[in-house]
């Protein structure tokens, strides 16, 4: 936990680009709330490997979101049922649906049409949002950091520099 | 800073790589326990495979020593295949769909003895200790003569309720019940007290005449007519309760004569029962052959009913069909081309009696609704030593909304020699010809109909040391060559009929009327002695009950009577009173 918690305070006080690590909390909030092996999945961790984004942080996400896609499980399945029985999206449905892809891909699976309805629709807030909160961050409240006298003089380097962002 | 690091294709390329090669590495495996755990889940039985090996470049699997554990006996392999190998159509295995283009399934045999017992899989019916002897004791042949001794009386009488006892007991209980009305009747309305009561009170008025005079005269003659008028309706009462009492009386007679009967139809019943009289002989091949054959017709019908439901999806599911299961959700299904399930053509080699018998399996299918064909197999072999020619043909026609499953048989000239039933003796010789058919319509109507004809038979049956009966069955099947058997079927599969009807039927009944002819005599005295003996203590029990009851009848009478003196008592009373002589003091009397 302490670990994990060091690797936010690292990140955010980092050098890297906001949109790095929220996009980076994003994806592992996606990929954290579906099942982890269904394709679509792979390919996001696919895309996680080639984006810039910050890994560090999508492995926080991924842990996460996990948990709270346990506690979220029923609700994922409410929407996955709703949306794929909905009476007027059936013919969409059953086109959909006759691509074997979409079927390989367990996208008539409740939780996984559930799941990733829901986590696209919040991973697009929760990267304005955490794209604020870190621009925030670092306007107000990194600068304090490097203010505190006593982890200066208590020469706590190791932590001092991880905090710090390891003199990125 | 840059949007892409295309180094991460390498990294993703490498980790990707690693799991990719450990899933080819370990899938057979896992196939294997997936198979092993899930199939026995659902099977509720064991399932056992010594190899799996599949080929993704060939889309082909090959399983070798398939196993499926009997659950009603886990030293018993319910079917047993040497090898199993089919080509997979890959890019429906894509939509999670399995369709298997062919297969070839060799060695396949029916009712192995395990090398090892099973484990045992829950299952609510292997709870039931008498299903599972059922089950067990369905040996299909000549059964046991043995079975056809003639039990003692006190055998009988142990396992059988008696109607003139329990009759007995009952009209004990109500006359018992009556006497106890009757005397709580009496306790309130025929209060003692109120007898003396009544007597104390014509006591006073009499009291009351002697000392008073003409003053109170009017008064006293009122008070007469009303203590007669309480007399009175005391005797009425008493009559009423009389007249309920004689009903109720009858009615406990009516219950003891008719008990005189019972003893005779309890006596009658049990005779038809277990005596074996020509009529008993004339169905005792139905009886002896009914038991073991529904035995093994249940363990039939247990088979297709778990087998079903696998074979007869909807075409698609109702909503409230779909059960949420936490962490894995719900497959939801649409409008599907294709079943998830194929099987389009299987060839099969099946042992039959240590005969390899070739067959046939085609379009077998999870949903024959969207598939539109119906499942057929055909199994065919020719001459060989043990039969001329076998044919078996199953179609399981599940495509509309009606099912229609056949099953038709025909075994022709199949050699009998050597075949040995417990307690039944032994086929010298002989040879067997069987045919039928059987049709299931929606899974539970049964119509059926098997006939089977033996020929040139010769029969050893060993006897049996004590067991006339069942020696003189013996000598009298030893002696023939020809049996006809013929098995209707009919009703529903939980509930449903044999018909069996036999020439041995005549051959068996002459033999039982020849032997059963004096044995029966003595069983029939027995038998009513028993019966006797055993309810007579009840009828006699119920007999005492009604001298008690008719025993209250005196207290009726002593009441009735009392009432009626103290009546005739207060009107003498009261009519002293009304023509007293007119005396005038110092004894004058008037001239008129």
């Amino acid at each position: 936990m302490i670990h994990q918690l060091l690797k936010i305070f690292k990140a955010l006080n980092s050098d890297e680009k906001p949109w790095q690590l929220s996009l980076g909390l994003a994806f592992g909030g996606i990929i954290g709330l579906m099942p982890l092996w269904t394709p679509h999945n792979i390919f996001l961790i696919f895309l996680a490997f080639i984006i810039n984004l910050n890994f560090a942080l999508l492995i926080v996400g991924l842990v996460f979101f996990s948990g709270i896609a346990y506690i979220l499980d029923p609700i994922f399945h409410q929407i996955g049922l709703t949306v794929l029985t909905a009476e007027g999206m059936q013919d969409f449905w059953n086109g959909f649906f006759s691509n074997p892809i979409f079927l390989f891909d367990r996208l008539n699976n409740t939780l996984v049409m559930g799941s990733l309805l829901f986590s696209f629709a919040a991973s697009v807030p929760l990267f304005f949002l955490l794209n604020f909160l870190i621009r925030k961050y670092r306007q107000h409240i990194q600068g304090i950091f490097e203010k505190i006298p006593i982890l200066n003089s208590l020469k706590i380097a190791k932590v001092y520099d991880t905090l710090s962002g390891g003199g990125k | 800073m840059k949007f892409f690091r295309w180094q991460g294709v390498i990294a993703f390329a490498l980790i990707g790589g690693g799991i990719a090669a450990f899933s080819m590495l370990f899938m057979d495996g896992m196939i294997e326990r997936g198979i092993e755990e899930n199939g026995s889940q659902a099977a509720k039985t064991q399932i056992d495979l010594a190899s799996l090996s599949t080929s993704l470049l060939s889309q082909a699997a090959r399983i070798d020593g398939l196993e499926v554990a009997n659950p009603n006996n886990n030293m018993e392999n319910l079917l047993q295949v040497e090898n199993l190998s089919m080509d997979i159509d890959g890019t429906k295995a894509l939509a999670r769909k399995i369709v298997i283009d062919d297969l070839q399934a060799n060695g396949i045999r029916l009712n192995q003895k395990r090398r090892s017992p099973a484990k045992i899989i829950s299952s609510p019916d292997k709870d039931d200790p008498a299903k599972q002897k059922s089950e067990e004791s369905g040996s299909i042949g000549l059964p046991g003569l043995g079975g056809i001794d003639i039990k003692s009386p006190e055998e009988i009488l142990k396992s059988e309720k008696l109607e003139t006892l329990e009759a007995a007991n009952r009209a004990k209980e109500t006359i018992e019940n009556l006497e106890s009305k009757w005397k709580n009747k009496f306790a309130t309305d025929l209060n003692p007290n109120s007898l003396k009561e009544t007597q104390q009170k014509l006591k006073q008025l009499q009291e009351k005449v002697k000392s008073g005079g003409l003053a109170s005269v009017p008064e006293t003659i009122q008070e007469f007519k009303s203590l007669q008028k309480e007399i009175q309706d005391r005797i009425s009462r008493i009559a009423s309760l009389k007249s309920e009492f004689e009903k109720d009386v009858q009615a406990a007679k009516k219950q003891l004569a008719e008990l005189k009967n019972l003893p005779k139809k309890d006596f009658d019943r049990l005779k038809k029962k277990y005596s074996l009289n020509a009529e008993g002989g004339g169905n005792a091949l139905g009886t002896l052959i009914e038991g073991p054959l529904k035995a093994k017709l249940d363990k039939a019908w247990k088979a297709y009913k778990m087998l079903s439901p696998y074979l007869n999806k909807p075409k698609t599911p109702a909503a409230e069909d779909y059960q949420y299961v936490r962490g894995k959700g719900v497959d939801v299904r649409f409008a599907q081309s294709h079943p998830d399930f194929l099987l389009r053509h299987a060839n099969l080699s099946m042992s039959l009696l240590d005969t390899e018998v070739k067959g046939e399996l085609k379009d077998l299918t999870d949903n024959p609704k969207v598939y539109g064909k119906p499942a057929v197999m055909d199994f065919q072999a020719g001459k060989n030593d043990k039969f001329d020619s076998f044919n078996l043909n199953a179609e399981l026609d599940k495509t509309d909304s009606q099912s229609k499953d056949t099953l038709k048989i025909n075994f022709k000239g199949l050699n009998l020699q050597g075949i040995q039933s417990e307690g039944a003796g032994k086929i010298k010789g002989g040879l067997a010809n069987i045919k039928g058919q059987l049709k299931i319509t929606n899974e539970n109507d049964l119509d059926g109909s098997f006939k089977a004809e033996l020929e040139n038979i010769s029969l050893s049956i060993p006897k049996q040391g004590g067991n006339e009966l069942a020696n003189t069955i013996a000598d009298s099947l030893s002696a023939i060559d020809r049996i006809n058997i013929t098995v209707g079927i009919n009703g529903t599969i939980e509930n449903y009929q044999l018909d069996i009807q036999s020439n041995l039927n005549d051959i068996i009944s002459g033999a039982v009327k020849s032997a059963l002819a004096g044995k029966m005599k003595g069983f029939e005295d027995s038998l009513m002695k028993a019966i006797q003996q055993k309810a007579g203590g009840s009828i006699a029990g119920a007999n005492g009950s009604l001298s008690g009851l008719l025993g209250q009848n005196k207290i009726l009478e002593e009441n009735q009577s009392a009432y009626g003196g103290l009546l005739g008592q207060a009107k003498g009373g009261a009519s002293g009173i009304k023509s007293p002589p007119l005396s005038l003091p110092g004894g004058f009397k008037l001239p008129f």
